[in-house]
């Protein structure tokens, strides 16, 4: 055993980096909105980066502990509780046995992970452990996690038993963390980075404009699947019927009402509305934090600077890597 | 890679500041680590605050212990890195001039590898000044605070 699920809140699965390879046959990729958080709580508790976490949406997700565990929680603060006190995020936990982790509210962003040491053993369907709740396949069952749902945990790695060992003298967590506001901005209103989508030029010149300099709100319709945005109405100069093409997560597409959707995790694989734009990956975590009525301003950047964004988070990620590593090793893991 | 080729290489890093090497040619690979990093910075880095402050600032030299004025004491870098009050860039700081610090308190952050190191306070009392800024990077052993020993 390793945990159980005293409640399961608005929405908790498990996910990882997505079941891809399998779009052309219709498969949605699915797997985590944030990957960079996701992979981030992997480094910290020492798993392969696309492990699986349980992605919690929002608050009121309860879970249980009934054996030790080194968790790390990353994602959005969700003001995770342990035993009913507020438990540090972006950085590894060990957490006693029957200690419970509740998740109070949405302070900041929509999804948090939990990754455990030795990851979650649910089993791998067309290479994935992702949930897909609308076609009953991976994670648990097939489905959200619910109340008595038991968890099995994986064997720890090496590094990970280490960390365990050390922080199972008090205190419970180290004193550093992640600097996790070097990957998310801070302020309300977020500055999501695009390319222009293969439709573009088809939208007015007054569309294209309103689009990069006005601010889009998002909607309550927003969920793993699209996020919907308001503002100002986007419209092309002579409407013209598409024949569906791939999309991928980030397209920005405009159906006929002219108010653009984003597509996210669990996206389909094909559309048929225009593309006005693509946001480009290194913001893809950062979109998928943004809170139901918050405001966004898109700002369309080259290819040459979406590609140098990537290169600049993976080198920062590479920094955390040897960081955490080195913590681990020389036993620092707690200074 | 010969022999000769990598004592040459291991005498050349072990006379410079240099903790860490990776090298990699072809097959072959090489991590050198120097013994306990910390215990030589800790060695190399005091030597040196002590020398290059030593005309400026006399107190600055006694980091870590109590000053002749015994009732001012300072607050020490315990690692190398970039110097943060505040926990997240629009967080409260941790303390500000006039706050009042318990043994164990977070009184600022330190930048390392994308990792954020709280550093505690060792002293109960009063902040009276902050000696680096925002952004600063610090040096082992580095002054931080000058604290007012609660009587």
């Amino acid at each position: 055993m390793g945990l159980k699920i005293k409640q399961p809140g608005v929405h908790a699965t498990i996910q990882d980096v997505g079941r891809t390879g399998a779009q052309k046959y219709g498969v949605v990729v699915g797997g985590v909105m944030d990957e960079l958080s996701l992979r981030i709580g992997n480094i910290l508790v020492q798993n392969n980066q696309n492990e699986a976490a349980i992605e919690v949406m929002f608050f009121g997700t309860s879970i249980t502990f009934t054996e030790n565990h080194v968790i790390a929680i990353t994602g959005g603060d969700l003001q995770p509780m342990m035993n009913g006190v507020l438990v540090p995020m972006w950085r590894p936990i060990y957490i006693k046995k029957s200690s419970t982790i509740t998740f109070k509210g949405t302070a900041k962003g929509c999804f948090a992970y939990i990754s455990i040491a030795g990851g979650f053993e649910v089993p791998y369907k067309m290479n994935s452990k992702s949930t897909f709740t609308k076609a009953g396949i991976g994670g648990y069952k097939g489905r959200a996690l619910d109340k008595n749902d038991v968890l099995e945990i994986g064997s720890p790695n090496k590094i990970s038993k280490a960390i365990m060992k050390t922080l199972n003298k008090s205190p419970a967590h180290p004193k550093w963390y992640v600097n996790y506001a070097t990957f998310y901005g801070q302020s309300d209103e977020q500055i999501i980075r695009v390319l222009k989508g293969s439709e573009y030029n088809l939208f007015s010149k007054e569309s294209q404009k309103n689009f990069a300099t006005e601010e889009y709100t998002l909607t309550t319709q927003a969920d793993r699947m699209g996020y919907k945005f308001d503002g100002q109405t986007l419209k092309q100069s002579n409407p013209t019927d598409l024949l569906s093409e791939g999309v991928t997560y980030g397209t920005v597409q405009v159906p006929a009402n002219g108010k653009p959707i984003i597509l996210m995790a669990d996206r389909q694989t094909t559309g048929g509305y225009p593309k006005i734009a693509q946001v480009i990956t290194a913001d893809l975590p950062k979109l998928a934090q943004v809170q139901p009525h918050s405001k966004v301003k898109f700002k369309i950047v080259s290819m040459l600077e979406a590609e140098k964004a990537l290169f600049t988070q993976e080198d920062k990620i590479k920094e955390i890597i040897s960081g955490v590593y080195l913590k681990a090793k020389t036993g620092g893991i707690l200074q | 890679m010969k022999t000769s080729k990598l004592k040459e290489i291991i005498q050349i890093i072990e006379q410079t500041n240099i903790n860490i090497l990776q090298v990699e040619e072809g097959e072959f690979k090489l991590y050198y680590q120097k013994n306990d990093i910390l215990l030589s910075n800790e060695q190399s880095i005091d030597k040196e605050n002590t020398e290059e402050y030593k005309d400026e600032e006399s107190e600055v030299v006694q980091s870590r212990q109590p000053m002749e004025d015994d009732t001012i004491r300072v607050i020490t870098s315990p690692m190398i890195g970039t110097f943060y009050i505040r926990p997240e860039p629009e967080a409260e700081p941790y303390v500000e001039i006039g706050s009042i610090v318990s043994v164990g308190d977070s009184v600022c952050v330190l930048e390392a590898m994308k990792l954020l190191n709280e550093v505690k306070s060792d002293i109960n009392g009063e902040i009276l000044e902050v000696l680096v800024n925002d952004g600063d990077v610090i040096e082992y052993g580095q002054s931080l605070f000058r604290v007012k020993v609660e009587a």
